[in-house]
């Protein structure tokens, strides 16, 4: 994929794009949603414009905020969620797959009536239209996951 | 009739829908069910059937003007019949899920 | 702005294959202009439902939604369809066959390329 060559050419780019990230990998394939972090925080890194980050299928259990991920490893969540702070970022999470998977915030939980919530900070559920509006609004749609 | 529901109001056991379940369900929306709104309703609980979806508003307008009729696919009329959020509304007394919202 | 998804997975079992076409519907909804092409385990998604055998729902029906969803570039891979012993007119949609040698042409002409 073309675009992950910006990897290799560090600097701020002469071009701005504006870029929807797609994560559709979790902790099962934490190789991709790692790779999904890097690449956004690159992007931003080079002045390109990330309008939105959608987390769907396997994605959502990244917007967990009761993760135990052991200490050699990498949270990609806590990741994520710097990312967002530092940037301003938006991190959307499908809500129809979070509610399927465990993944509620207090609204939800209050609405379904679940005694508890975990949507982690910095991460907001919203629907799968989301996705097609910030894709309607960017130059490039890039998907990270199997 | 007595019939379970979530909070919102949608029926929790959809098996448990019927005709006079909808009524019912209209009744608690304050919507009286009349032909019009029997034509929306059959409808969308046959395009359920077929795909599963419960649909947005968009393509609930075009589900009307394809299977009912042309001129009555239109949001204004769906309004008329299920005033504020028509496929919320029509989902919730056809006995379908709750529309994601987004398809 | 146009956008080719190709879809890979079988509609039994998991839920990716739904939730793959689901971005197909929305991005139609908004106005995307999608097409999606079938390739391996993908193609079985066409195959007409059986009836199912408990009150589940079928989650490959959601194929049906596809005209409604004004999606009607629908591209199927002949090499799949020869795997599983499956002859176009045995499909549930109207669909055009095209041979893998011709799918690099194809997604040439997409600005997007989603694979599920």
């Amino acid at each position: 994929m073309s675009d992950l060559s910006i990897l290799k050419s560090p600097g701020i780019t002469s071009n701005p794009l504006t870029y929807t990230v797609l994560v559709r990998s979790g902790p099962d394939l934490q190789s991709q949603a790692l790779s999904a972090y890097l690449f956004t925080k690159e992007l931003l890194l080079q002045g390109h414009q990330v309008l939105r980050v959608f987390f769907y299928q396997q994605g959502v259990y990244l917007a967990s905020n009761l993760r135990v991920v052991p200490q050699d490893e990498l949270n990609v969540t806590v990741l994520w969620q710097q990312l967002s702070l530092d940037h301003g970022l938006e991190l959307g999470v499908c809500i129809a797959g979070a509610l399927c998977s465990g993944i509620v915030d207090e609204q939800e939980s209050s609405r379904y009536e679940l005694g508890g919530n975990n949507l982690a900070d910095q991460f907001t559920l919203m629907g799968l239209g989301q996705l097609a509006a910030a894709s309607a609004d960017s130059d490039r749609l890039v998907s990270f996951g199997a | 009739m007595q019939l379970e529901t979530d909070k919102d109001g949608y029926l929790r056991h959809l098996s448990d829908w019927s005709p006079d379940a909808a009524q019912w369900l209209a009744t608690s929306v304050g919507v009286t069910l009349e032909a019009e709104h029997w034509e929306v309703i059959n409808a969308l609980r046959v395009f359920y059937a077929d795909t599963g979806v419960s649909p947005a508003m968009r393509i609930l307008v075009k589900i009307v003007k394809q299977k009912v009729s042309l001129e009555k696919g239109n949001s204004i009329h769906l309004l008329t019949l299920f005033p504020g959020s028509p496929a919320k509304l029509a989902a919730k007394i056809a006995g379908l899920p709750r529309p994601t919202n987004c398809l | 702005m146009p956008c080719l998804i190709t879809l890979t997975h079988a509609p039994y079992g998991t839920k990716v294959a739904k939730e793959s076409l689901d971005i197909a519907l929305v991005l139609a909804a908004f106005e995307q202009q999608p097409a999606v092409l079938f390739v391996d385990e993908g193609v079985l998604q066409l195959f007409p439902t059986p009836q199912s055998p408990t009150s589940h729902k079928h989650i490959g029906k959601i194929i049906n939604a596809l005209e409604m969803y004004d999606i009607n570039e629908i591209w199927v891979e002949q090499e799949s369809l020869d795997v599983f012993g499956i002859a176009v007119d045995e499909l549930s949609q109207a669909v055009t066959v095209i041979a893998r040698s011709k799918i690099a042409h194809l997604c040439a002409q997409y600005d997007q390329h989603l694979v599920f």
